[in-house]
């Protein structure tokens, strides 16, 4: 489902930037993208095999 | 840089962006390798890269449409880069299947890498920027580009929808939960 919605907001974020105005078009990606970086701090939880 | 030039250019990326796409969608349907989590949030960067040709295409070239690809490009290099962290341990026979010897993620990151660099390159062309062009005129070539990338985003979310289900997405899916009968 959180997936689901990603891919409609970035669906629409294209759809509006091919059809209207650019300004909501950014709108609707900024929106995706904070979504996109939510939702990878969500589930990157696992230890990394690697060493610095 | 002309502006066709320019459209042209990014009809071109974006006809990339299909194709890795369309090629996702094979591993996952010919091959019944699911995505994992990482792998979604991938595909999501790809689209979000599309977001700043079609602006291009519609409205004519802008720094910030790059901008915002570099963006995009960078949030997909960084999920990437973590998948690519996860299995790079000596013995770890990495996630899915390879192409040409690499996983699709370490294809990917230099997929995103690679987008970054373009887009780098393209605002090096000042003079496109000069004054604001009027939208290019769009032929076939074009407009299919747009429309591949519209198609794959809405089978994006179906497929997501029938993996995931209604609920939060699990961490490692082993069926399709919309189509899984127990029992």
């Amino acid at each position: 489902m959180d997936f689901s919605v990603i891919f409609l907001v970035f669906a629409a974020s294209l759809w509006v930037a091919w059809r209207r105005s650019s300004r909501p078009a950014l709108f609707l990606f900024a929106i995706g993208m904070v979504l996109t970086v939510a939702l990878y701090l969500h589930h990157a939880t696992e230890t990394l095999p690697v060493s610095f | 840089m002309s502006s066709r030039l320019a459209a042209k250019l990014n009809a071109l990326a974006l006809y990339a962006i299909g194709l890795i796409l369309l090629a996702a969608f094979y591993f996952q349907i010919a091959l019944q390798e699911l995505p994992c989590l990482l792998c979604l949030l991938q595909r999501v960067a790809f689209i979000a890269l599309a977001v700043g040709p079609i602006l291009t295409l519609r409205h004519g070239p802008r720094p910030s449409h790059y901008g915002l690809a570099i963006l995009a490009g960078l949030l997909g290099a960084g999920i990437a880069a973590r998948q690519i962290m996860l299995h790079i341990a000596p013995g770890d026979p990495g996630f899915g299947s390879a192409i040409l010897g690499y996983h699709f993620y370490t294809w990917a990151f230099v997929c995103f890498a690679a987008a970054i660099l373009a887009s780098a390159v393209v605002l090096l062309f000042d003079a496109q920027f000069e004054v604001t062009p009027p939208a290019p005129t769009l032929g076939l070539f074009e407009v299919a580009a747009v429309w591949l990338v519209l198609a794959v985003t809405g089978f994006n979310a179906v497929s997501a929808l029938l993996e995931c289900g209604f609920a939060w997405c699990p961490a490692n899916p082993v069926h399709y939960e919309l189509l899984y009968w127990p029992g």
